[in-house]
């Protein structure tokens, strides 16, 4: 008894252990950026991107060829190529670093050998010959990676058991997680994947599956044991050694990355089901996925230590590497004149070098090259703008204008800047530290507005004000004739007899909605909008303030005075606001809405959980314009002018509509200001969508800002657009300091813009904190969209076009493949996957601790996830940080060009711009 | 006014043409090029079908070409006919490809295949025109290989992984299969009338256009995914969502029907074949619909759907209702193609629904929950899971055994006949 049990404490650390590879991505109505790595980010950020694709088979960094194509482009040149290599360098290793150098690989040798006759060329055939006589035999070959039984039934019998297995078990793992898809739930899944399926197939007497064998007496026989103790029954049953279980395990669960990743995060956070509560549990699905092998390899079936003695390398490749090399030396030595006759002094150099710096390593160094030339093409303009004085913020603003630090509103910011040069802007993240559990008046449920990593206290409910409540019952009571139809064609279409029914009267007539949706969809979009805000008539709302005692699901109902002072003057305090307000701050939360785009979530905002921030702009006015609340700043550092009133709003980045909340209450004597902040957030909003449109080609010839309002417009509503916006696509850089160093600089929305202003914080307690929330959110970002661009099949998700939702929790590829996770290519494709440059106004002794005051951001930093660089608040000088010292960045690099609007410098360019000045926002 | 009609079906086979002669000659066209040249193609297409619908009320338009070849007794001549059945689903055909052409240039626009999408929804819009429009089995039996190999390569669209070209493959196999039907119908045809036209056929006996009649079914089963031939549909959701809708949502699925439709005469003659018609439409209904129920994703759900309607439709035809089966195949076509094309936006939709329904969603399947005990309920949900063992049974005892004789043969061939690769040449 003791002995199960503590082997199945063993089993089950094994499984912990491998259950860290699994992508962490849950149900894809929420999505939350993270680094796809993260289980790796214990290791410097080379090794781990190594590391992982040999666990996972992907791509470390972009191909060789792609480096190549960028030096051609100029986007690397030979000087950061020479930094990278440091010590390196030397002209034969720079030699070695020409594409022309290195014509063979292993998947060109025969085209060259057999077709080209490259090794009977005049000119390579001796050196061939030599440097081949010459070639060290290989070391050892590494141990081989662990086996799984499939490896071994695929090489012996020659078929897959993965491609009988997976089909069913996909289709398994589909129904246990859909949240309400299926006409028919799974029988029994409340008792989770294991008894659901054991009591399916154990159910007796009816055909096997497409090459299984004995499913139903399998089934039968592990009726009533635990998952564990089946996955130990069927390791005895191979022989597997304990020492082998976490490879094991490993192997098996990476077979199907997605649906275990999936089954893992409902398991540790069931939370995030989104409709209905799955009783996951991975070693259930291990269990299935070991009888199902077990089934399905009939007989085929062997010990684990007859898989591992399998020779399934390719015994040819060792002989086809080496001509390779030999080759590659010989074109090599050809281009650099070196003679034959050299001495052996000569020739050894020429191995060391090139086996030394093989395919990866190369790979490496231009990949930091890459990153050099991006880090000054930055800092170089960034500190030049300082120098040349920088831009002021306006003394007294007529608004001050709050926005997510996200990299997609520096455009807005500018555009806003741009038209309105008397108003200032501020970047926080976009929950403005207001963390809370919302449910609006037309939600079903709550839900958390807050970075992922903080758990909300508070809850807030919006409530019909009582004016408005007869029309908020005829608003639900509609609202839920409609569900009903739409239930009864949504689901009913697909049914057999109110399928018919709804084909024969409905078909037809949904031929208007399908023109109009695919002809003219802005026009129908709105018009749908239009006829929905008749049908259902909207009441005003207000925010549920602070009910003493009541809670909502264990939370506190609204927030307590001094709660409210504590989270304005904290959010104000950070971003440097601390007196001189002016008569309207406006608060703009953000999201995004787009049609036929599972991957919406991600677009909205990251500092709200993968919501829309709308809600926390508004609760974060509210706070702020109670007049009791106000009475407490002080004490807390802030002082609000009497004058000033604050405005929560919204902005979505997709249509580039902006909503103001509560303007009704807005007091009569700011009724003007207000109008005026209103055209100029209309401007804003055309001249972000002009900006926007650059990257489109489908926007190809949009040059006025009203006309590129109209085309973003319309990209939110098309059905048929796999791109409605390009999301973080581009970002690369973060800057954590006064709008006053970056005002007036084009930053082509490519830099998350934190406001800090390092002279209201001494003691670096604003700073630790506004680098604990953003180094991790924004660096979460980058290093997904990194990984995600790198090797956009296996880290990413593919394309978006045979993108099929399944189970309301994820993608496949059309029919029954495992789930996809990461980013679609349509979402990264305009990327450049640098690592984040993080630039703090902050001077390097500070910003150091900063940065070690949060374990986690010093992770990200010291393994080099992140890079850092400090610019001094007073000088502008600018220092990156390199493995422990600060070193001082090239001065030639101080370019920068002037133009006197954005559009001027990026109307009609479609590819990354370099920074510039734009003078009329001064 | 007849010439028309050969425009109709040939200006697509044009724009095919054009577009693959251009890319083969290495002309990079862009995006917007293929877009407009395809819609050039389905405009003219399209109104010279408007100016041939007059002739609607006066039933209908023939266009007979001169002999292109003739061997002894047997001539053969382009037939095409413009006839009250085929007038709608023509010009339902151009409206939705039309469409299909405007969505995609925005959906693959960036992607590598581009153009090779274009490519094949030009030729499988010449395909499915000549489907409807031919006068004769002969014409219609070209239509239909185009509209089978469009429909083929636009499976394997995303031709660099694996499970597409698999898809494609199924469906390639069951449709060439059930394209014996046809191809032999056409032959025997020929044997018994001297030609391939459905509609002097009054000199067969019951035998012979039984037998031809059932040729023909066999021949529809495979395009419309009717029992046993259904296995390749959930499958062939693996192309891009545009061509699903396309293929599996409007048009190609419901070639078998229209073909039946078209062979009206010849049912008539064979009461029995009617029976079989209705047996058929009635096992996939049931099958699709018993498989639907389990499955959680949004396109193999379609996929059921409409294999069950088209199910319905075959019964409709079998029981002689050809208007209402008419009406059923144009309303089902508009329907699925709005449902396909809108299939991501599965979440969104079901999150407004969820919450104008104020968090609560009716439980479904509750009928089957309350009536039907659970042992059954069980063998059902697994039934369904395996899509009515239809696939299962068919490849165990039919394709095995099958597959297993042609490997002796081939393994006796080796023996024979050794072929040795040639190894890589060192030094």
């Amino acid at each position: 008894m003791n002995d199960a049990s503590s082997a199945q404490d063993f089993l089950k650390h094994a499984l912990d252990h491998s259950a860290h590879l699994l992508p962490m991505q849950g149900p894809i109505g929420v999505f939350i950026h993270h680094n796809t790595l993260h289980s790796f980010q214990h290791l410097l950020f080379e090794d781990a991107v190594v590391a992982a694709s040999g666990i996972y088979g992907t791509q470390p960094f972009l191909m060789e060829a792609h480096y190549q194509a960028l030096r051609q482009e100029g986007r690397i040149v030979d000087s950061d190529l020479d930094v990278a290599l440091a010590d390196d360098a030397c002209d034969m290793l720079r030699a070695w670093f020409d594409p022309a150098s290195h014509p063979l690989t292993i998947s060109n040798l025969r085209w060259y050998a057999d077709e080209k006759r490259y090794f009977d060329l005049p000119e390579i055939r001796d050196l061939y010959q030599e440097a081949k006589r010459r070639l060290p035999p290989f070391e050892q070959a590494p141990e081989g990676r662990s086996k799984r039984l499939r490896d071994s039934v695929f090489f012996v019998d020659g078929y897959d058991t993965d491609a009988i297995v997976n089909p069913l078990l996909i289709h398994l793992c589909a129904a246990f997680t859909d949240q309400g898809m299926a006409y028919w739930p799974m029988p029994n899944r409340d008792e989770g994947l294991l008894v659901a399926t054991q009591k399916l197939f154990s159910n007796g007497g009816l055909i096997n599956p497409l090459g299984f064998t004995g499913l139903d007496t399998l089934f039968q026989r592990v009726q009533g044991m635990s998952a564990a103790a089946i996955v130990l029954d069927v390791f005895r049953q191979w022989d597997v050694p304990t020492s082998a279980y976490d490879s094991l395990i490993e192997l098996e669960l990476l077979a199907l990355p997605g649906w275990a990743g999936l089954i893992r995060r409902l398991e540790l956070e069931p939370s995030l089901a989104p409709y209905l509560a799955i009783n996951a549990s991975l070693m259930d699905f291990l269990a299935i996925r070991l009888l199902l092998t077990v089934a399905a390899s009939g007989e085929h079936q062997s010990t684990y230590a007859n898989w591992q003695r399998l020779e399934q390398e390719d015994s040819d490749f060792y002989k086809r590497q080496r001509m390779v090399e030999a080759g590659n030396i010989a074109t090599l030595m050809a281009r650099l004149n070196v003679s034959l006759n050299s001495p052996d002094s000569v020739w050894d150099e020429l191995i060391t070098m090139t086996r030394k710096w093989d395919d990866l390593q190369r790979r490496r160094v231009l990949h930091q090259a890459y990153e050099h030339r991006h880090a000054l093409s930055v800092l170089g303009p960034l500190s030049r703008h300082r120098i040349d004085g920088g831009f002021s913020d306006p003394d007294k603003p007529s608004a001050q204008v709050f926005f997510c630090i996200d990299e997609r509103e520096e455009s807005a910011r500018r555009a806003l800047e741009e038209v309105a040069p008397d108003i200032e802007t501020f970047g926080a993240a976009g929950f403005f530290g207001v963390a809370v559990h919302y449910q609006g008046a037309d939600d079903a449920h709550g839900a958390a507005f807050c970075p992922i990593v903080v758990t909300p206290q508070h809850a807030v409910i919006e409530h019909p004000l009582v004016s408005d409540e007869h029309i908020y019952k005829v608003r639900q009571k509609r609202r839920k004739h409609v569900a009903r139809t739409a239930l009864t064609t949504f689901k009913g279409s697909r049914t057999l007899f109110r399928g018919t029914l709804v084909n024969l009267v409905l078909g037809l007539p949904t031929l208007v909605p399908l023109v109009a949706n695919i002809v003219a969809p802005g026009t129908f979009g709105k018009l749908l909008a239009k006829i929905n805000s008749k049908l259902l008539p909207a009441p005003s709302t207000m925010l549920g303030s602070l009910h003493e005692g009541n809670t909502y699901h264990g939370l506190q109902q609204g927030f307590t005075l001094e709660e409210k002072a504590d989270r304005v003057a904290g959010m104000l305090n950070a971003a440097g606001l601390v007196k001189d307000t002016a008569r309207l701050v406006v608060i703009l939360g953000h999201g995004s809405t787009s049609l036929n785009n599972p991957h919406e979530s991600a677009h909205d905002c990251g500092a709200c959980g993968g919501r829309r921030g709308g809600v926390n702009a508004r609760l974060f006015a509210a706070m702020a314009n109670n007049s009791d609340v106000r009475k407490l700043l002080p004490a807390r550092g802030v002082t609000v002018s009497n004058d000033t009133w604050f405005v929560g709003g919204y902005h979505d980045t997709s249509s580039d509509e902006v909503t103001l909340y509560d303007t009704a209450v807005v007091p009569a004597t700011h009724a003007d200001d207000l109008e005026r902040l209103r055209l100029n957030l209309d401007k804003m909003r055309a001249g972000n969508a002009l900006e926007r449109a650059r990257r489109f080609e489908a926007a190809d010839g949009y040059s006025s800002p009203d006309s590129a309002l109209v085309h973003v417009e319309d990209r939110a509503f098309q059905l048929s657009e796999p791109r409605p916006e390009y999301g973080h696509c581009t970002n690369a850089v973060c800057i954590v300091g006064r709008r006053a160093s970056t005002r007036g600089l084009f930053l082509d929305r490519r830099a998350f813009l934190v406001s800090y202003d390092a002279k209201v914080d001494p003691k670096v307690t604003s700073l630790t904190a506004l680098l604990g929330a953003a180094g991790p959110v924004c660096a979460g970002i980058n290093l997904e969209y990194y990984f995600s661009y790198v090797d956009n099949e296996r880290y990413g998700c593919g394309t978006k076009l045979p993108h099929n939702v399944v189970g309301l929790v994820g993608v496949m590829n059309g029919f029954r493949s495992d789930l996809r996770t990461g980013l679609p290519w349509q979402m990264v494709e305009i990327h450049e996957p640098v690592r984040l440059l993080l630039v703090v106004e902050a001077s390097p002794e500070n910003l150091w601790t900063a940065i070690s005051n949060n374990p986690h951001v010093t992770e990200l930093v010291t393994n080099r996830w992140i890079r850092v660089a400090s610019m001094n608040p007073d000088s502008g000088l600018i220092k990156v940080w390199k493995d422990g010292l600060w070193n001082d960045i090239d001065p030639d690099e101080n370019r920068l060009p002037v133009v006197n609007s954005s559009g001027d410098w990026f109307l009609g360019r479609m590819e990354h711009l370099p920074m510039a000045r734009i003078e009329v926002s001064k | 006014m007849t010439y028309l009609l050969p425009i109709v079906i040939a200006t697509p086979f044009v724009v095919f043409c054009l577009l693959g002669t251009l890319w083969l000659s290495g002309v990079a066209l862009s995006e917007k090029a293929i877009v407009a040249i395809t819609h050039a193609g389905l405009f003219v297409s399209t109104i010279c079908l408007l100016r041939l619908l007059p002739s609607f009320f006066t039933g209908g338009t023939r266009f007979h070409s001169a002999d292109w070849f003739r061997v002894g007794e047997y001539h053969f001549s382009i037939e095409l006919e413009l006839s009250k059945l085929a007038t709608f689903p023509s010009l339902l055909a151009v409206l939705l490809l039309g469409l299909i052409t405007h969505f995609s240039s925005r959906y693959i626009h960036r992607d590598r295949g581009f153009l090779r999408f274009f490519l094949m929804l030009n030729l499988f819009a010449s395909g499915i025109l000549t489907v409807f429009i031919g006068g004769a089995l002969d014409v219609m039996l070209v239509g239909w290989e185009l509209v089978g190999i469009s429909s083929v390569f636009l499976i394997a669209f995303f031709q660099e992984r694996e499970q597409p070209v698999a898809g494609a493959l199924r469906a390639f196999i069951t449709y060439r299969t059930c394209d014996i039907g046809l191809l032999v119908a056409i032959v025997l045809l020929h044997r018994f009338t001297g030609n391939a036209s459905l509609d002097d056929i009054s000199n067969l006996t019951s035998q012979q256009s039984t037998l031809v009649a059932c040729l023909l079914v066999l021949a529809s089963l495979g395009k419309s995914a009717q029992f046993p031939f259904s296995g390749w549909l959930p499958r062939a959701m693996e192309g891009p969502t545009p061509s699903s809708a396309a293929f599996y949502g409007a048009l190609s699925i419901h070639a078998g029907a229209f073909l039946l439709l078209k062979a009206r005469h010849l049912l008539e003659m064979s009461p029995a074949t009617c029976w079989a018609i209705v047996i058929i439409g009635a096992v996939t209904t049931l099958q699709a619909t018993l498989s639907s129920r389990a499955v959680a994703d949004a396109k193999s759900a379609l996929a059921l759907g409409a294999q069950a309607q088209v199910g319905l439709i075959f019964i409709e035809i079998g029981l002689g209702w050809d208007k209402l089966a008419l009406w059923h195949l144009c309303a089902h076509s508009v329907l699925r193609t709005l449902e396909f094309l809108r299939a991501p936006s599965t979440l969104h939709a079901y999150h407004s629904m969820h919450a104008a329904a104020g968090g609560h969603i009716p439980a479904t399947g509750q009928f089957y929950d309350r009536f039907i005990p659970e042992s059954l309920r069980l063998k059902l949900y697994r039934a369904a899971l395996d899509h009515g063992w239809v696939d299962t049974v068919l490849v165990r005892f039919i394709l095995g055994p099958l597959v297993a004789v042609v490997n002796i043969i081939l393994m006796a061939e080796q023996r024979m006949a050794p072929i040795q690769e040639k190894g890589l040449q060192d030094d």
